[in-house]
């Protein structure tokens, strides 16, 4: 797992690992079963506070990222298939897409521009199953 | 995946024969006496009595658990193998399970005996040994062999890589961390410490300090091998750990590394088995596998650390020690 601390980055710390460990997950490297780093030792790594990396590991367990409990190892949680209505996503997404909406908005991008900017970042779902299919004995 | 793939389980015949043997033995002896004899000092004189049939239990379940393991390290050897080696592992369960069934043939004697004085039962052993070693290394020769097909590079690690040389050219703090986990490691760190304490507890009254204060330290020190090896990768530092306290085994600096690649390996033929080891070359960190990531320092010393993803682990070795990308 790879995490980076940007200090040119606004986000809060704990909000970088939480983005960047959903980020290994969509991109299929990080994968269900896979252990995280104990909170420790990760933040001896990356020289911040422990409590930082707890907060951010009590974040990804509550969106159900990973799987959180006494006396065991943080492990990416198995993923649930979709099976959110329009209204649950806007319930769940709807504020930080409006605000990614707005912010696109006040540096200049065109809804054509925000688009192509979601398309570069987005992972379509037959391009995780095709990395999945090439490593047979994967766990998830 | 099949359980057995390349390793014939007639390999461990000769040790389940002399079990049988002793089991036919114990069996013809007839019925044991309630109370006797069950430990020897070092001048030979019982020291310690209770139930005979409890002690020739315990001696066929350990065979029984050696016999186990004999075969779950037969079979690792065999999918390992790329060439046919002699596999001396295979005679693990043949020599215990022989050494343990001379042993409880003489104490099956001394049970009958008014004044038993335990010796070494060279002979009862060696009429175990010497036919089931030798049955074992006649199987070892003729056994099949099917090269296992290990490829070294399974994964694209091109975007890991160029995440990686951003992140660094951007001046940002980098952790990359790599976790051997294995169930084996849990059920060990577990089993092993479970049996050990509850020994130690129930046997708290009749056995010296030093023996429960060892099993107990014994049983503490295997379950703080809770958690695996994990290795860290930094800019400053690349550090490997194991266990829950997180004891720290190898420590190197980025900028010591002339090379660092992945490399196959046998860990049973090169190494002995798993775990932190030593050969004539290098010294090695790995729990399960057959591909490791190996760094050559510039005092000359050469590390292998293993991985479940070693095309990662190398690249991000790779890259905070500035070497260019694996082709």
């Amino acid at each position: 797992m790879l995490i980076a601390i940007d200090e040119r980055d606004p986000r809060p710390l704990y909000q970088q690992i939480v983005a960047q460990v959903k980020e290994q997950v969509q991109r299929g490297e990080l994968r269900a079963g896979d252990e995280l780093p104990p909170v420790r030792e990760l933040a001896s790594s990356l020289g911040i506070n422990l409590h930082t990396v707890r907060s951010a590991y009590l974040r990804l367990r509550d969106q159900g990222v990973i799987d959180l409990r006494l006396g065991r190892r943080a492990r990416i949680a198995r993923r649930q298939q979709a099976t959110v209505t329009p209204s649950e996503a806007d319930r769940t997404l709807g504020a930080q897409v409006r605000e990614l909406v707005a912010d696109a908005f006040l540096l200049g991008l065109s809804t054509d521009d925000l688009h192509a900017l979601l398309d570069l970042h987005a992972v379509r779902k037959d391009t995780l199953s095709a990395r999945q299919n090439r490593n047979p004995e994967d766990k998830s | 995946m099949k359980l057995f793939q390349s390793h014939p389980l007639w390999l461990h015949i000769p040790a389940v024969v002399v079990l049988a043997i002793l089991a036919g033995m114990l069996i013809d002896a007839g019925p044991l006496p309630a109370y006797g004899p069950v430990h020897f000092g070092v001048d030979g004189r019982p020291d310690g009595y209770g139930s005979p049939a409890g002690s020739f239990a315990l001696v066929i379940g350990l065979s029984i658990g050696f016999i186990i393991l004999s075969i779950w390290m037969d079979e690792s050897w065999a999918r390992q193998e790329r060439e046919k080696r002699f596999n001396y592992f295979t005679l693990l369960d043949e020599v215990i399970v022989s050494v343990m069934a001379g042993i409880s043939v003489h104490h099956l004697a001394l049970l009958q005996q008014s004044d038993p004085v335990f010796r070494l039962p060279a002979t009862e052993i060696l009429a175990f040994t010497v036919p089931a070693v030798g049955a074992g290394i006649l199987l070892e020769k003729v056994r099949p062999f099917a090269p296992s097909e290990a490829a070294l590079v399974t994964e694209d690690t091109s975007a890991l890589r160029r995440e990686l040389d951003r992140r660094l050219k951007s001046g940002a703090t980098v952790s990359y961390t790599d976790i051997q986990n294995p169930l084996y490691m849990n059920l060990i760190a577990f089993g092993v410490p479970a049996v050990l304490l509850t020994f130690a507890v129930l046997t708290a009254s009749s056995q010296p300090v030093w023996s429960v204060v060892l099993n107990v330290v014994l049983g503490l020190l295997l379950a703080s091998f809770y958690g695996g090896i994990r290795t860290t990768v930094t800019r400053e530092l690349i550090t490997v750990r194991i266990g829950t306290p997180g004891f720290r085994v190898l420590r190197l600096a980025p900028s010591d590394i002339v090379e660092a690649g992945l490399r196959p390996f046998l860990p049973l033929a090169e190494f002995g088995g798993y775990g932190i080891r030593r050969n004539r070359r290098m010294s090695g960190y790995f729990l399960k596998g057959g591909v490791g990531v190996e760094i050559l320092t510039r005092q000359g010393r050469r590390h292998l650390i293993g991985s479940d993803r070693p095309e990662r682990l190398a690249e991000a070795v790779r890259a905070v020690a500035g070497l260019a990308a694996i082709p």
